[in-house]
């Protein structure tokens, strides 16, 4: 997947924890860990816009895209 | 990908969903344990006795051949006839391998409900089973004519004097409305497949 999810390196500048930031943008622990691992398909834009507000950053500092030689 | 970002949907009716997976165990159970009656002497199957009546007619003699365990009339002027306890085996197997076509698909419907108790309406294995409860009832309902043909020429070529060949294809309304509902079960089990991928990608997003 060349859609890369830096949340961890998000959360790590704004020295926060998973369990608070899922807490603070209402989803579960266990989902904030798939998203930074990126083992998941998609992620909402409400999602988005509540990291966002919570970690006080724009969508692209959270996603980014690195091509792979797989990617089309 | 082994993890999924949410638990599998929950169904409300776990207690409805528990009662009709025992029924459908206990139906599936008693499909089998039926064609026992065939070693009752009290109970013989109706085609067995019209065949015998064929039979008498043709002025076949099928009576008293092995034990006495079963005399009957067949009808007002047909003679006393016994049912060989070799018919009444070949009766069962046969019996046994159609009822059996039947136990399978409610054992699939047993396994349908108990996901769904579990709480796993949306799985690619509750799309499967109920194909195959689908599959199973369309299936039973084909091999319906077949299986009388061969269980009254199995019978006949146990007893002595000829043998009965009967072929009897039928279509009764009931028959036609039962492989309309078996096509329906089918269909809904390649949309409920469908629904539990679409489920599992709605899953996998945060």
């Amino acid at each position: 997947m060349a859609i890369v999810v830096n949340l961890d390196v998000m959360l790590a500048r704004r020295k926060m924890r998973s369990k608070e930031l899922a807490e603070q943008i209402g989803i579960t622990e266990q989902n904030v860990s798939l998203l930074k691992s990126g083992k998941v398909k998609g992620v909402r834009f409400d999602t988005l816009e509540k990291i966002c507000a919570a970690l006080e950053c724009q969508p692209g500092e959270i996603l980014e895209y690195r091509p792979d030689g797989n990617s089309v | 990908m082994n993890q999924t970002a949410t638990s599998p949907v929950p169904v409300p009716s776990t207690r409805f969903n528990m009662l009709l997976y025992w029924l459908t165990a206990a139906a599936a159970v008693l499909t089998l344990a039926l064609n026992g009656l065939a070693f009752i002497p009290a109970v013989v199957d109706p085609s067995l006795r019209d065949l015998a009546a064929a039979a008498s007619n043709t002025g076949t003699d099928v009576s008293v051949r092995m034990g006495a365990e079963i005399r009957y009339l067949s009808s007002a002027d047909s003679p006393e006839i016994t049912i060989l306890w070799s018919m009444r085996i070949v009766g069962f197997l046969i019996q046994l391998a159609h009822s059996a076509v039947l136990a399978y698909g409610l054992f699939a419907a047993a396994g349908l409900f108990r996901r769904f108790a579990d709480g796993l309406a949306f799985s690619p294995e509750t799309g499967r089973l109920l194909r195959r409860v689908g599959l199973a009832l369309l299936a039973y309902l084909l091999l319906g004519s077949p299986v009388n043909t061969l269980m009254i020429l199995a019978v006949t070529s146990l007893g002595p004097g000829e043998h009965v060949l009967s072929i009897g294809v039928g279509l009764s309304s009931e028959g036609v409305l039962m492989a309309l509902m078996a096509g329906l079960i089918i269909a809904l089990g390649h949309v409920l497949h469908d629904a539990a991928r679409l489920a599992e990608d709605h899953r996998q997003i945060v």
